[in-house]
C-alpha cells in the first residue's frame, strides 16, 4: 500500500508550491494513472514516491515505511529493490549495451540475478536480437522497452512510469502501454503512470486527476 | 561491475605518467649520484689519511702558484708528527722555478709548462706497486701524472676533436723530457738548464693536479736552491676513528685539512643543493599534474553527471557512486603509474648506457648514474596511486552529492 498524507512539496527558488497537501492511497497491485496537464505536479509525486526528493511536509508510506525519513542508503535500497522507475527520456547509459543497461539495477545491488531471468525479460520486451546493441542503435520505442525491462529486473513491487510515451509516436506509444499493462498483470506489481494522455487513462483501473499540485478527482 | 562513468581519461593518464616519470627519474638519479660519487670517493681515498694545506684564508688563493709562501717548515712537520695518533707525515714539495715538459704521443710532439712536484714513495704507494721504481737515482727518473688530467684531456680535448683517446696503458713507460728553468709562456726564461729524461711510471688521484710528480730526492737534486717549498702534507693516522680528531688538532695549528669524512660531508652538502633544485622542479611537475588530474576528474564527473544520476535513480547509494569513481581512479592510477615507472626505467637504462659509454675512456668507474631501486619503485607506485585517488576524491564526493533529478533534466 502506498499512502500520501498531506504531502506538500515546495522547491527552493520557486514561488509556486509544486504539491499542495496531497493525500492519496494506492492499494497493492493497482494500475493507477496520475492524469494532469504539464506542470501539474504528477512527476513530482512520482519523484517523491521514488525517494528521489523529500517532501517539504507530510508523510509518504510505502509498505509501512515512511520514506521521507529514510537515510540515503535506505532510500537507495528502496529504489533498487521495491521500485522500478521508467522515465520519459529513457535515461539509458549510452556506452552500455541493451543487456548491460537492463542488468544495471541488479549489479548495483550485487544481487545474483540469473541470466535466464535477464533473457526472459529481454524476450518479454521483444529485444532479443538487439541485446548487444548500444542505445544509439535503437529507436525510441526500443529504448523505452529497455527502460521497462531495466525497471523490472529486480522484480520490484511498484513500477513508476513518468510520461513513458511522451517521446514516442502514437502507434509505438500504444504498444508500450500495452506492454506495461501486460507486464503489470503478469508480475502483479503496482503500476503508477504519470501522463497527460487520456487514451492511457482509459485503460487504467484507478485514475487520479491532478491540477496545480492538488488532486482534483480520485 | 560494468558501471564505469569515468572511463575516458587520457589527459589524467598522461598527466600522471609525466608526474610519475619525473619522480621516478629524480629518485633514480638521486640514488645513482649518491652511489656513484660516494663510492668513487670511498674507493679512491684512504680512510686514514689527512691532507694538510696552508690555510688559503691566511695565505691567499694564488699562493700555491707563486710557491713563495711557505707555510710549512720542518718545525711544522715535527709539530704535526708529535700529535696523538699521527703515524707519519709526508711532505709534497714543489720545484722552485719554471719548468716545461715535452713528450710525444701518436707521433705528435707536445711541449707545455708544468709544475713539478716531489713526494716520497709513501705518498704514492697506492699508485706504484714497486718501491724500487721510485727509489732510482738514474735517468730516466720516474714520474707520476695526475689521473684527472688524463680524464680532462680525453673528455675535453680528444672526444670533441675526434683525436685518439690516451689511455694509461699507452702512457706507462713513455719517456718525457723535463726542461728546468724554461717556460713556453714567459720569455724571461728561454734558456733551459740541462734537459732531464723522465719516464711515466703511474697515475694518481692524490698528487697535485697542475703538473708532474717526481720522487722527493730527485726534486731535491734538480732544485736550484737547497730549500724546497712544501706545498702540502700527507698525514697518516693510526686509527680511522681518530681522523676527525687529528684533523681538528691540525686545523687548530692554523692549517686547512682534507680527509674522507670531510669530503663526504662537503659532497653531501653540494649534492643537497642539486637535489633541492631537482626536487623543486619535480614538485612543480607533480603539483601541476595533480591540479590537471583533479580538474579532469571534475570535468569528467560533470560530463558524466547524467550517467551518475541514472545510477542514483536506479538505487546506487552516494557511497557506491564514490566507490565507482575512486575504483576507476585506482585503475587509471595503477596503469598510468606503472607506465610512468616503465618509461623512467627505460630512460634511466638508456642514459646509463650513454653515460657509461662516454665515461669508458676515463678513470671514473660509474656503472649506473641512474639507479633503479626496488623500494623507490614501490614508493613511486604507491605515490602515483595515492595521488590519483586523492585527486579524484573531491570530484567523487561532489558527484555523489549532486541532486539526481537536476542532473536528469
Amino acid at each position: 500500500m502506498i499512502t500520501l498524507e498531506k504531502v506538500t512539496k515546495k522547491f527552493p527558488k520557486q514561488i509556486d508550491t509544486a504539491i499542495k497537501t496531497v493525500s492519496l492511497k494506492i492499494p497493492d497491485h493497482d494500475f493507477a494513472v496520475l492524469l494532469g496537464p504539464s506542470g501539474s505536479g504528477k512527476s513530482t509525486i512520482l519523484h517523491l514516491l521514488a525517494g528521489l526528493t523529500k517532501p517539504t511536509s507530510g508523510k509518504i508510506h510505502i509498505n509501512n515505511k515512511i520514506i521521507s525519513q529514510l537515510t540515503d542508503q535506505e532510500a537507495s535500497l528502496l529504489r533498487n529493490q521495491t521500485i522500478g522507475f521508467i522515465f520519459q527520456e529513457f535515461h539509458l547509459i549510452p556506452h552500455l549495451t541493451v543487456r548491460q543497461n537492463i542488468e544495471l539495477p541488479s549489479q548495483i545491488s550485487h544481487s545474483k540475478t540469473s541470466q535466464t531471468h535477464i533473457d526472459s525479460l529481454i524476450k518479454e520486451v521483444g529485444l532479443t536480437n538487439k541485446q548487444h546493441d548500444l542505445p544509439s542503435a535503437l529507436s525510441g520505442g526500443q529504448k523505452q522497452r529497455v527502460a521497462i525491462a531495466r525497471a523490472l529486473v529486480n522484480n520490484p513491487s511498484i513500477i513508476l512510469a513518468d510520461e513513458p510515451t511522451g517521446n514516442l509516436d502514437q502507434a509505438t506509444a500504444k504498444t508500450i502501454i500495452q506492454l506495461l499493462k501486460s507486464l503489470h498483470e503478469k508480475h502483479r506489481s503496482t503500476l503508477i503512470i504519470a501522463t497527460h494522455d487520456e487514451e492511457i487513462a482509459k485503460i487504467a483501473k484507478h485514475k487520479i486527476f491532478i491540477r496545480d499540485g492538488q488532486i482534483t478527482k480520485d | 561491475m560494468k558501471i564505469n562513468p569515468l572511463s575516458k581519461s587520457r589527459t589524467i593518464s598522461v598527466s600522471l605518467i609525466i608526474a610519475v616519470t619525473s619522480l621516478s627519474f629524480f629518485l633514480n638519479i638521486k640514488t645513482g649520484i649518491e652511489t656513484a660519487t660516494f663510492q668513487q670517493l670511498q674507493q679512491n681515498t684512504s680512510h686514514t689519511e689527512i691532507r694538510v694545506l696552508p690555510d688559503i684564508q691566511n695565505t691567499g688563493t694564488l699562493s700555491f702558484l707563486t710557491a713563495k709562501v711557505n707555510k710549512f717548515s720542518p718545525e711544522t712537520i715535527t709539530q704535526i708528527s708529535q700529535l696523538n695518533n699521527v703515524e707519519s707525515v709526508y711532505p709534497e714539495t714543489q720545484l722552485d722555478g719554471f719548468a716545461s715538459v715535452q713528450g710525444s704521443v701518436f707521433g705528435i710532439n707536445l711541449i707545455t709548462d708544468a709544475m713539478i712536484y716531489g713526494v716520497p714513495y709513501e705518498f704514492v704507494s697506492q699508485d706504484i706497486s714497486t718501491p724500487e721504481t721510485w727509489s732510482t737515482t738514474e735517468q730516466p727518473y720516474p714520474a707520476i701524472i695526475p689521473r684527472k688530467i688524463l680524464d680532462l684531456y680525453n673528455l675535453g680535448v680528444s672526444a670533441p676533436r675526434n683525436l685518439p683517446i690516451i689511455s694509461e696503458e699507452i702512457l706507462i713507460g713513455k719517456e718525457l723530457t723535463l726542461f728546468p728553468n724554461h717556460s713556453t709562456l714567459f720569455n724571461t726564461s728561454t734558456d733551459s738548464d740541462e734537459p732531464i729524461r723522465l719516464k711515466v711510471v703511474g697515475f694518481s688521484d692524490k698528487v697535485s693536479l697542475l703538473g708532474i710528480t717526481l720522487p722527493s730526492h730527485i726534486l731535491q737534486k734538480i732544485n736550484p736552491t737547497p730549500d724546497l717549498p712544501i706545498l702540502q702534507l700527507l698525514v697518516n693516522v693510526d686509527q680511522e676513528n681518530q681522523v676527525t680528531a687529528v684533523a681538528q688538532n691540525i686545523e687548530d695549528l692554523g692549517f686547512e685539512t682534507q680527509y674522507l669524512q670531510k669530503s663526504l660531508e662537503s659532497l653531501e652538502s653540494k649534492l643537497n643543493y642539486i637535489y633541492w633544485v631537482i626536487a623543486i622542479i619535480t614538485s612543480v611537475i607533480i603539483l601541476l599534474s595533480a591540479s590537471v588530474i583533479t580538474s579532469r576528474f571534475t570535468n569528467q564527473a560533470l560530463k558524466e553527471q547524467k550517467s551518475i544520476a541514472i545510477l542514483r535513480s536506479l538505487g546506487a547509494t552516494k557511497k557506491l557512486i564514490r566507490k565507482i569513481i575512486l575504483k576507476n581512479a585506482l585503475a587509471i592510477g595503477t596503469i598510468s603509474t606503472t607506465i610512468g615507472i616503465i618509461i623512467a626505467t627505460i630512460l634511466s637504462y638508456s642514459l646509463n648506457k650513454i653515460i657509461s659509454q662516454n665515461l669508458s675512456t676515463t678513470s671514473l668507474k660509474v656503472d649506473s648514474l641512474l639507479q633503479i631501486d626496488l623500494i623507490n619503485t614501490i614508493l613511486v607506485l604507491l605515490f602515483g596511486i595515492l595521488l590519483t585517488i586523492l585527486s579524484a576524491y573531491i570530484p567523487a564526493f561532489k558527484a555523489s552529492n549532486n541532486d539526481p533529478l537536476q542532473d536528469l533534466k
